[in-house]
């Protein structure tokens, strides 16, 4: 991946604007927004955590279809896992910029969250395993592994050959090696799958689920804020992998799939809605139908197909162009930030269960601003990452005398880490849930969301102990 | 290599078969956990009944709710934005048996607000009132969004009284700064200033000292609203619950509001 110039140019600043719209809501408050009070002319929650929404559910979606890719063993298309790495953590911090943004005290949210946080709150679910332990398992996941390939570069490259063995972490191209790090890879993988699968339903309890809504459209919008993260998710890890052919044909037909699967989840969504009994949920759906938003729920409509049929002729047609792919992933990314601003905001205008006024939200060049700086900060995150990590696989670097493992010292640590995480973790959250105590809000012991983060974190580096402790003779 | 693999097999067949069990074992215990009735712990249940017949929609509730609890008044700015602050407002009337209708926070039985918090700034007191503590508060405002009576606000920007002078505030309840979620509290401060004095002069707390105690309540010309203890079954708040007249709103929603309306009769 290579930008030119102009490109890096532009994209700093967009993330220059960005701060100094920051700036301007900080100062000023987040009066500076459009963001009013529901009931009183318009949503509380509006660009920010759409922006949210979005690259939180991409980045766990592609990261997800990495590790599946991984623990199936799927050679052929094993670039999308390497590129679903660089490309799922600037995800992840892009949607930490936009909660930032979003929140009227982040500083307090940086400590109070750790210190007294409720694991009641679908919230728990998204700071500690979408922010913590996913962004830091594919920070371990994304080091080890291209370790082997920073390892040729500290040998070839004449820039900075320390910083690359330093990254190389004296990696040596042994059989043994080699073993290790594909048993690593696998369990990394299979330990991740399920966290990355929790933080995008949690994401979509967040946005789907209310009360005074029937239950059925709650789990009806889990399932398609699930399914279209997972569309915008591989629309764009097919435009990241677009010179490797196989990976790219595997992509367009995976993006076919889910773009259909998405019209399908929100034709039978408004379907439903308009045939409830609920008069809230009949209100949204007519706003979307024939109100005030149904520009918008017509546009999402129209790019979700037309984006499906151009990854299915793609697939047909066994030729995948990068015309073809951007167009794809510009015509999804869209839907699904439409699909995403229409479940989170009309909700709030159109579907409220009393008789208040409905309301309207145009965003200020603030919101737009700091949104479009987060996303450039998002993508100038992916092209560094994406050039320090090599683009090869593993090449042989040091093909020595294997030295003969101390493989009891190795197993212990990475037990004892596995053992201890699991134990801190399991302790951590059952401190946080109060349980076996009276049912009260607040930890029995303050910080025990930190304790529970610990664990999880503790379990991560496992990986690291079992991979990076050196062989030495016995 | 081979080995490895073998396992790596039987591992995964071995965890899709668990995981489809888990997630059918976790479907069964939910549905059985929302089928179980709340418990009930409480000493008090406080609770206010709203007789829409007595109501004169004069908005004296509003203007003494604002004035007790430190609500600034809304600027011209705020006002063009549609950012009131109003613990006690009045619900425009819809095509059904309502007419504008007072309507403060509901103070549910089964509170989503609470629920959906992630410091447990807002929470559930032994008495039944959904309170706030204004400085845990992140601004996340997710319980906004989860109340389906959007009885809720949020300060967009720092509060500003006339002249800018703090000294007319009411020193019993803190101002909240820029950036915390706000709501009734049903006047906490009233209800334990009540509490105190009559445990300091051990004497009994009598239903008539409570029935007016909020600032709504008390500045309300034709006392249409009655607060009290809902569990006590000889109390007029109770009395008045039971009523055929009474109803709340949304129940569909499920949270079972300890704010309860009588239906017009007129």
């Amino acid at each position: 991946m290579k930008a030119t110039r102009g490109a890096v140019v532009l994209l700093l600043g967009l993330a220059v604007l960005g701060a100094y719209a920051f700036t301007q809501q900080c100062i000023h408050g987040d009066a500076v927004t459009d963001l009013r009070t529901i009931g009183a002319g318009g949503p509380v929650w509006g660009l920010y955590v759409v922006g949210d929404g979005f690259f939180a559910s991409a980045a766990l979606a592609s990261l997800a279809v990495g590790c599946v890719i991984r623990v199936l063993r799927l050679r052929e298309i094993e670039g999308v896992a390497r590129m679903a790495l660089p490309f799922g953590i600037a995800g992840l911090v892009a949607s930490l910029g936009c909660v930032l943004a979003d929140l009227g005290r982040p500083m307090a949210a940086l400590v109070n969250l750790p210190l007294v946080g409720r694991p009641a709150s679908p919230f728990f679910g998204t700071f500690t395993l979408v922010a913590g332990a996913s962004l830091v398992a594919t920070l371990v996941h994304l080091a080890l592994t291209n370790r082997p390939g920073w390892a040729q570069r500290a040998q070839a490259a004449s820039r900075w050959p320390g910083l690359w063995r330093a990254l190389a972490c004296r990696w040596q191209d042994t059989a043994s090696a080699r073993q290790r790090r594909e048993r690593v890879d696998f369990w990394l993988s299979l330990g991740l799958l399920p966290v990355l699968l929790g933080g995008l339903v949690i994401l979509g309890v967040v946005f789907g689920v209310r009360a005074g809504r029937p239950a059925w459209q709650g789990r009806f919008g889990v399932v398609t804020f699930v399914v279209s993260g997972a569309a915008a998710g591989c629309s764009l890890l097919a435009l990241a992998v677009h010179a490797h052919r196989r990976a790219n044909l595997f992509m367009a037909r995976t993006v076919a799939v889910l773009t259909a699967l998405a019209v399908l989840l929100v034709v039978s969504g408004e379907i439903l809605a308009l045939r409830t009994p609920y008069l809230s949920v009949q209100r949204y759906a007519h706003a979307l139908l024939e109100g005030p938003w149904s520009g918008l729920f017509w546009a999402e409509l129209v790019l979700f197909f037309l984006a499906g049929m151009i990854a299915l002729a793609m697939s047909l047609r066994k030729t995948v162009s990068l015309i073809g792919t951007a167009t794809t992933a510009l015509l999804v990314c869209t839907a699904v930030s439409l699909e995403r601003f229409l479940l989170l905001v009309a909700w709030q205008t159109h579907g409220l269960g009393l008789s208040w006024p409905a309301g309207v939200y145009r965003p200020t060049w603030v919101e737009w601003s700091v949104l479009a700086g987060v996303a450039a900060a998002a993508v100038l995150a992916f092209l560094s990452i994406a050039k320090v990590c090599p683009a090869g696989t593993e090449a042989a670097t040091e093909a020595g005398d294997p030295a003969p493992a101390d493989e009891r010292r190795r197993l212990l640590v990475t037990a004892l880490c596995l053992v201890g995480g699991f134990v801190l973790a399991c302790g951590g959250l059952a401190l946080s849930a109060g349980l076996a105590s009276a049912p009260f809000l607040d930890p029995i012991l303050p910080g025990s969301p930190l304790v529970f983060l610990a664990g999880l974190l503790l379990m991560v580096a496992a990986a690291l102990a079992y991979e990076l402790i050196s062989e030495r003779p016995r | 290599m081979k080995r490895d693999d073998d396992l790596r097999r039987k591992l995964l067949a071995g965890l899709a078969a668990s995981a489809a069990g888990a997630l059918a074992g976790c479907t069964r215990a939910m549905a059985a956990k929302s089928a179980e009735p709340a418990p009930s712990r409480r000493r008090r249940k406080w609770g206010m009944v709203i007789d829409l017949d007595r109501c004169a929609r004069c908005a004296g509730c509003v203007v003494a709710c604002q004035q007790e609890n430190n609500i600034p008044p809304l600027g011209a700015q705020a006002a063009a934005r549609t950012r009131p602050i109003h613990w006690m407002d009045f619900l425009p009337p819809a095509s059904g048996s309502f007419t504008a209708t007072p309507i403060p926070c509901m103070h549910c039985e089964d509170p989503p607000c609470v629920k959906v918090c992630p410091v447990g700034a807002t929470y559930q007191n032994p008495e039944g009132i959904t309170a706030q503590v204004w400085e845990r508060c992140i601004g996340c405002r997710y319980c906004i969004v989860a109340c389906p009576y959007s009885r809720r606000y949020f300060n967009w920007s720092e509060p500003r009284w006339p002249g800018d002078d703090p000294s007319s505030l009411n020193p019993d309840v803190a101002p909240r700064p820029r950036g915390v979620v706000e709501k009734c509290t049903l006047c906490h401060h009233r209800i334990h200033a009540v509490l105190e004095h009559a445990r300091l002069d051990e004497e009994l707390l009598t239903d008539e000292a409570l029935r007016r105690l909020p600032a709504c309540a008390e500045s309300c010309p034709t006392q249409a609203i009655t607060f009290g203890d809902l569990a006590d079954p000889d109390s007029e708040v109770a009395r008045l619950a039971a009523s055929p007249r009474a109803v709340r709103l949304l129940p569909e929603a499920g949270t079972r509001p300890k704010v309860i309306y009588l239906r017009e009769t007129k």
